[in-house]
């Protein structure tokens, strides 16, 4: 019976010390667990990540993101303008286009090299006149020079006979933008520092009588400096003019319009 | 006296519908037929078989029919009159040549090229003189060379040397078209002549 006794007392002093063993082993485990916690939860992320690919969000989900951004920049822009507007008429400057506007289609375009012009399916009939400023997804194209019942033509910004007031936007200097015959117009600078660097935006001058202001022409494409009396720029178009098949005809009057 | 030369009505007609194709394609450009931007020159892909076959008078009063209407279709005092007027002369008189022996289609290539350069030529130097003329003096009014249609701004060296790359590629284009759509106008007018044996 003492026997028993004392082999119940061996057997449970071993239980309890293997239980303090076992109790020792879980601590440092956990430790060790923590202290490898980041590498492990990488390897399993990665490995999770291989395993889920053929699961990701596709193209047309980023498509969703990105059309929602796109609204998002739309809304911003609406606000924007509107504000803009607001402080322009607080500050008494003339204010840009808002509403004004026809679309016409293209019906005819340069015949060959020397003509940079279009012709457009609308005319007088449809309230255009000549001087009217035409534009086109990204930018202002030219002007109405010459207008019948239902056709209205117009001299790109690329013409020899366009020349129109502009101004860089970043570094506020203005000058004119004169067409060559090519695709690419001519900026010559009043000033003779202009501080212009390939990659300025180009707008229409607020002092301009021809256009509205505010209009996005195109980006500084190379300066050249050398050219006597006032610097030059190439200046490519914002508006893909090659390619357009709708215009914009802005029915508001400017300066130069009025009798 | 020489009795003058009736033309079939059937010529007359296909002449006419075709010359006013070619207009059209010049004002419509479309795009899937230019290369690289650059369209070709229709209306002298379009006289050039017909002054070939008609000869100098029938060639120039096309010249003048499809020029003018391209004038008064366009902005600027430069006119391509004078050019295919030109063209018109010098090609009629090669008619003789020409109806014994069918131009080649090299030929025909060739030809169009050195039309194409002509007419653009003949603009380039009517921009180049306005150029120069207005821009000193920058007076716009009736009567005189200067219009609102006159390059502003620059010289006459200045206009010429931006549009001669281009001047250059059109003819180039023309030249590539020409002996499919001028030798197939020159061969459909000799049939409808009827003058003209193969």
């Amino acid at each position: 019976m003492a026997g028993l006794r004392k082999d119940f007392r061996h057997g449970s002093r071993q239980a309890q010390r293997r239980r303090v063993r076992l109790l020792w082993f879980s601590l440092i485990g956990l430790v060790l667990a923590s202290l490898l916690r980041q590498t492990i939860g990488g390897f399993l992320a990665e490995t999770y990540g291989i395993l889920s690919r053929p699961f990701w969000p596709g193209p047309a989900q980023f498509q969703w993101v990105r059309e929602a951004e796109e609204l998002a920049d739309v809304e911003r822009l609406i606000f924007l303008e509107r504000e803009n507007q607001r402080l322009k008429e607080l500050v008494g400057l003339p204010t840009t286009y808002q509403d004004n506007t026809l679309k016409a289609p293209v019906i005819a375009r340069s015949p060959a090299v020397w003509w940079q012009q279009l012709t457009l399916g609308r005319g007088s009939r449809h309230g255009i006149r000549l001087g009217h400023a035409v534009v086109a997804p990204g930018g202002l194209i030219g002007r109405i020079t010459a207008v019948t019942a239902n056709t209205a033509q117009v001299t790109l910004i690329t013409d020899p006979t366009s020349r129109i007031g502009v101004f860089v936007v970043r570094t506020n200097h203005h000058g004119l933008l004169s067409g060559l015959g090519t695709n690419r117009p001519v900026l010559r600078f009043v000033t003779e520092n202009p501080r212009t660097i390939p990659g300025d935006v180009v707008v229409t001058s607020a002092a301009s009588t021809l256009v509205p202001s505010g209009i996005p022409v195109g980006v500084v494409q190379n300066v050249d400096g050398n050219r006597a009396p006032a610097p030059e720029a190439v200046l490519q178009p914002s508006a893909p003019i090659d390619s357009i098949e709708w215009a914009e005809v802005l029915l508001q009057d400017t300066p130069e319009m009025a009798p | 006296m020489k009795p003058a030369k009736v033309w079939p009505q059937s010529l007359l007609l296909v002449g006419g519908i075709t010359g006013l194709a070619a207009l059209m394609l010049s004002l419509l450009s479309p795009s899937w037929l230019r290369l690289g931007g650059i369209s070709p020159n229709w209306l002298v892909l379009w006289l050039l078989p017909w002054s070939l076959s008609q000869g100098s008078h029938a060639g120039l009063m096309g010249a003048v029919f499809l020029g003018f209407s391209l004038e008064t279709l366009t902005i600027g005092a430069a006119t391509p009159l004078y050019g295919l007027g030109l063209l018109a002369w010098l090609w009629g008189r090669l008619r003789r040549y020409y109806h014994l022996n069918h131009p080649n289609p090299l030929t025909m290539a060739t030809q169009a090229i050195l039309g194409s350069l002509a007419v653009d030529l003949t603009l380039m130097v009517q921009l180049h003189l306005m150029a120069d003329l207005c821009s000193p003096q920058m007076q716009f009014g009736p009567g005189s060379l200067c219009s609102h249609g006159a390059p502003v701004g620059w010289s006459g060296g200045e206009i010429a040397a931006a549009g001669l790359y281009g001047t250059m590629a059109a003819a180039v284009v023309t030249g590539l078209l020409a002996p499919l759509v001028s030798t197939v106008l020159l061969r459909l007018w000799y049939r409808l002549d009827g003058s003209h044996h193969d």
